[in-house]
């Protein structure tokens, strides 16, 4: 009975471990990619030391080991499954040395729904389990050790311990442990040891704020924000239900059967609501834009295509970066009105400012900065959000990206600066080093393809814009650049977007003679030029380019029509689905 | 004793046998070494934190043995891998001997089992004390992002730093003559969590001001106390960050940038109309006696477009303590337009002797502008000098004298060519600067290595800021702001 029983246990744990590992293996892993490289942990003694140094440091040391291994997908699928094991065992390990296992058996997978949560996933899961763990040993300890004086001071020290290196989650459990004991030796008449453990809990309850507050100078919401790092007050307050309910409930005098069920009852429901509530709250769109930042990072740009033509972009960065990869695999020119929301399709840079220090838009704007050539504008985005984290979480992508930027624009100094702290890395040391190898070598700079590109654009002036003046930038860099397709598209895009034809006619003469299509002239611009042709009121003859006949018809048909205050949007909609001049025609 | 106590007594005397190594017949080397941070010839005040440092290049070296010895008494003899770590008490009493005088140092290295010694250099120890602690803002670069900007405080007998309030956009401290009872910041915010102040400390109290009003054409900016603490000279702007093409990746300008004066004891502002035309007067300072203000000056520009045309002048006025008014005569102490460059932060020494500014190609914020050195204008023979002796190739700025006028601090950034840092450098009574040095820290490379914060706007404190940063906070958070007066 008792093998079948365990059989059936282990059973149920691996069940959730190989869904864990297939939900973060096949699907959640952009996420895990772009999170992994938001975890700088550098191998340095003064950098644990200084983490050491204060209330829950350990805890995040230990969580920002694990979070780097995320950028490899398997090895982050395995991690995870293991740590939530991990974690789920030790809370029913916790339980039966109650001696209420059972009772603890379904709540103990509610932390499951902590999964779905993006604050939590990075830091919360790894800081949850190592605190667990942790703390499971001390309570193992406190049970296990004959009640001596000895006990005591080794539950005193242990317990001071583990407060400074866990921070918050151990806060919650071990008082809840405490107060088991209490309850322990009231029931046995034990009261000054039951006094005792009181003390124990109220000194560490005030010591743990306290030391921190004085200390650190840190208000109490900063101290309960540095205890729950990254997992938020939600972790504290699952664990807590998790462990205050059962525990009412168990020491209901008498248990029976009818209890026994209406428990299970009441912790079923918990859990299917807390998993529903988990689910409903997965940001999908999300998760494809971590896809794109992976993607884009490798230069895989066609899978960027696939990507948003099997799941339509709907975050505005998103829509930046499935055009840049339409761009890169050359498909810019016919697909670029195709396939997403209309509000969004034609942003070529993210226009919303609120968002500035934000993971999306940093990285889309910052990587069509890059691969555009604009040193300055990629440079920014990069910096801009390292320079809104904590000193310690800089982003280990974009870091690389600076250092490419830098190189390329000849700032060795800085560079290398940055290439140092890469070297500290775990996984990033070796293309550090590689890296390194760029430095005070222009010679080399011009051999690498990458690098030679960015640093062959130049601007020939310099000017003070903003973000709404993309087309004054890209024209300024255009200028110098007449053989650069991406910015000659780029530029040309913009200006259909102000629906100024009379600019595109202009700056299209201008690349006409440097860009070449072999397909002929891609059938938006052929849009554009014939209807600025017929708008200006020049014959339709004397074009200089190849437009179409049917086009051209077409365009004298939608000419009149409009003119005659005629709906045309229901032809072209029609004749040419996502094109220019469905944009042209839609208000 | 025992069998087992042997033992410990011979593990003990193999690890401490272990752990030193001697210099043997070490090639002598007709160079000096190159340091981590550069202490090679430098300067120092007696109360210095221990100036620790290792070799710039460690490549294949695997042991490194220093001696000090000071040219009146005592000695150090470090022996290590890596970073040179001074034992502080012996820091203390090596430089404290040897006040006035000059410690030789003597650095040998192995590498490949080889033992090689540089020439020796020199650590001057000036008799001249330093302040307390430097206080300054640590910010990251970015264009708008707040990161982990705040006011920090450093005690140079020491390596820890100390933070004033952070948490937001804390910025422009400035205190009276070095004085930390009597100083101001401000603390910009768009209204959440709390709304933008600038804060006015005199002893314990902290007043929190709203200082816009409808008869003023914008907030406090740059301020200098007047030594009597009754006024601060305020600047008011509008700076604005942009991104340029190229250059810099991030520059600033002023849309506009009036000069007046703050009545602290009747929280009422002093307009004068000469000082608020469409002419920039910016980053304004008093005199250390209080009867001089001098500010920046440049006609007005058409901004943004010509903002590279802003070039300030050095101008002075006379003021009247008295009815907190401007005189009549203003007079130009150094024209930089002439010479295409631009005055920013004019800072005058405590004892009235020189006056201390960054000149850069254009435009206040000199941080930004690669070009920027600093400049000495002496007050008694009217005459500017750049500071050859102290600038690099790289920004030098935001600069400012200690309480006694024997030392400076700015920022620079000259260590890796854009993450400032602080240093330091003396003056001598005929006015020449000793070579600066870097703000010490406990294991320098690894610190500055790691971080990618700024320093800026650093400036002595002769002792620590009295009020705790919860108590700072309290009153930020508190809500209440002072509405400031325009008097008619």
């Amino acid at each position: 009975m008792k093998n079948r029983t365990q059989v059936f246990e282990w059973a149920s744990t691996l069940i959730v471990a190989v869904i864990i590992f297939c939900f973060f293996y096949f699907y959640a892993w952009g996420g895990m990619y772009c999170y992994g490289n938001e975890e700088l942990f550098l191998l340095s003694t003064d950098y644990f030391l200084r983490y050491l140094s204060y209330p829950s440091g350990f805890l995040q040391l230990a969580a920002k080991l694990f979070a780097q291994f995320l950028i490899f997908r398997f090895v982050g699928a395995t991690m995870f499954s293991l740590l939530i094991i991990l974690l789920q065992r030790s809370v029913w390990k916790v339980a039966s040395v109650f001696k209420r296992k059972h009772i603890y058996y379904l709540l103990s997978f509610i932390i499951l729904d902590l999964f779905f949560f993006d604050n939590v996933i990075v830091r919360g899961y790894p800081m949850l389990t190592v605190g667990c763990v942790l703390n499971y040993f001390v309570f193992l300890l406190a049970v296990k050790v004959k009640e001596t004086k000895t006990r005591y001071c080794i539950e005193s020290v242990l317990l001071f311990l583990m407060y400074w290196l866990t921070g918050g989650v151990f806060f919650v459990l071990a008082t809840l442990l405490i107060a088991y004991e209490v309850r322990y030796y009231l029931l046995r008449k034990m009261y000054y040891e039951a006094l005792f453990c009181l003390v124990i809990i109220i000194f560490n309850t005030l010591l743990y704020p306290c030391i921190a507050s004085y200390y650190f100078e840190w208000n109490f919401s900063e101290v309960a924000m540095f205890a729950n790092v990254g997992s938020g007050p939600s972790v504290i307050f699952y664990l807590s239900l998790a462990s205050v309910l059962p525990l009412v409930i168990a020491y209901i005098p008498k248990l029976n059967f009818v209890n026994d069920v209406l428990l299970h009852c009441v912790q079923l429901l918990l859990v299917v609501v807390y998993v529903c509530f988990g689910v409903n709250s997965i940001n999908r769109e999300l998760e494809y834009l971590y896809r794109d930042v992976y993607f884009a990072s490798n230069n895989q740009w066609e899978s960027i295509c696939e990507n948003a033509k099997d799941h339509k972009p709907d975050y505005m960065s998103r829509c930046v970066i499935r055009n840049i990869a339409l761009q890169k695999c050359g498909k810019m020119v016919d697909e670029f009105y195709k396939d997403v929301p209309s509000n969004y399709r034609l942003f070529l840079f993210p226009q919303d400012d609120m968002q500035r220090a934000s993971f999306s838009f940093c990285a889309s704007t910052g990587i069509v900065a890059y691969e555009l050539g604009l040193e300055n504008l990629a440079l920014e985005y990069f910096t801009e959000y390292n320079a809104s984290q904590l000193v310690d979480n800089l982003n280990v992508l974009f870091l690389k990206y600076q250092v490419k930027v830098l190189i390329a624009r000849g700032d060795y100094k800085v560079a290398n600066k940055l290439l140092n702290i890469l070297k500290k890395t775990l996984f990033h040391r070796k293309w550090a080093c590689e890296m390194s190898e760029f430095l005070y070598n222009d010679k080399k700079v011009m051999q690498n393809e990458e690098l030679a590109k960015f640093r062959k654009m130049k601007y020939p002036e310099n000017l003070v814009y903003s973000m709404i003046e993309t087309d004054v930038v890209l024209y300024t860099l255009y200028k110098s650049n007449l053989n650069n397709k991406a910015l000659y598209e780029y530029l040309l895009f913009e200006i259909l977007r102000h629906r100024d034809l009379r600019d595109f006619a202009i700056v299209y003469d201008l690349g006409s003679k440097y860009i070449e299509y072999p397909k002929g002239i891609p059938l938006n611009f052929q849009q554009a030029l014939s209807l600025y042709w017929v708008m200006a009121g020049k014959s339709l003859d004397e074009i200089p380019y190849y437009i179409e006949t049917q086009v051209l018809q077409d365009c004298l048909r939608i000419y009149y029509g409009s003119k005659h205050n005629e709906n045309v949007l229901p032809f072209v909609k029609k004749k040419y689905p996502g094109t220019f001049w469905v944009y042209y025609f839609n208000n | 004793m025992n069998k087992f106590s042997h033992y410990i007594l011979l593990f003990l005397f193999l690890f401490l046998t272990a752990c030193t190594e001697r210099v043997v017949d070490a090639t002598q080397l007709n160079e000096k070494p190159v340091l981590y941070p550069d202490y090679v010839d430098v300067t120092v005040p007696y109360n210095i934190a221990p100036l620790n440092f290792q070799l710039n290049d460690m490549e294949g070296v695997d042991w490194v043995d220093v001696v000090l010895k000071g040219s009146c008494s005592g000695d150090i003899h470090i022996s290590t891998r890596r970073l040179v770590d001074f034992d502080k008490q012996e820091w203390n009493e090596l430089v404290n001997k040897n006040k006035g005088g000059e410690i030789v140092v003597t650095l040998s290295f192995r590498k490949a089992d080889k033992w090689y010694s540089y020439k020796p250099f020199k650590i001057y120890v000036s008799g001249d004390k330093i302040d307390h602690s430097v206080v300054y803002r640590r910010i990251q670069y970015g264009y708008e992002a707040v990161g982990e900007i705040g006011l920090y405080e450093t005690r140079l007998d020491g390596y820890n730093d100390r933070v004033i309030i952070k948490g937001g956009c804390f910025n422009c401290h400035t205190s009276n003559q070095c004085n930390p009872k009597q100083s101001m910041w401000h603390y910009r915010s768009s209204g959440v969590p709390a709304p933008g102040a600038t804060a006015v400390i005199t002893g314990d109290s902290v007043v929190m001001l709203d200082t816009k009003t409808n008869e003023t054409s914008g907030g406090f900016v740059y301020g200098y106390w007047h030594p009597s603490g009754r006024y601060i000279a305020y600047a008011l702007t509008g700076p604005r960050c942009f991104i340029p093409l190229c250059q810099e990746p991030v520059d600033e300008y002023d849309h506009f940038a009036d000069l007046v004066i703050y009545d602290v004891k009747a929280n009422e502002i002093i307009k004068d109309e000469r000082f608020t035309t469409r002419d920039f007067f910016n980053a304004p300072a008093f005199s250390p006696d209080g009867k001089t203000l001098y500010f920046s000056y440049s006609k007005n520009k058409y901004m943004p477009v010509n903002y590279k045309e802003l070039d300030y002048d050095l101008l002075s006025v006379s003021f009247d303590e008295k009815t907190g008014k401007l005189g009549d005569k203003v007079d130009t102490l150094f024209r930089a337009s002439t010479m295409g460059k631009s005055v920013s932060f004019a800072r005058p020494s405590y004892d009235g002797k020189y006056i201390l500014f960054a000149l850069c190609g254009y435009g206040m914020l000199s941080v930004y502008n690669k070009d920027s050195d600093l400049w000495l204008y002496d007050v008694r023979k009217k005459k500017a000098r750049a500071l050859t002796e102290v600038n690099t190739d790289e920004s030098e700025s935001f600069h400012n004298w200690s309480s006694t006028s024997k030392w400076i601090v700015f920022s620079s950034r000259r260590d890796d060519g854009f993450y400032a840092r602080l240093y330091f450098a003396h003056i001598d009574s005929k006015g020449r600067f000793s070579k600066p040095f870097m703000l010490p820290k406990k294991d320098p490379k690894t610190f500055y290595g790691d971080f990618t914060g700024i320093y800026s706007v650093p400036e002595f404190a002769t002792a620590p800021t009295p009020l705790s940063r919860r108590e700072i906070k309290a009153r930020l958070f508190e809500g209440g702001r002072k509405k400031v007066r325009v008097r008619h």
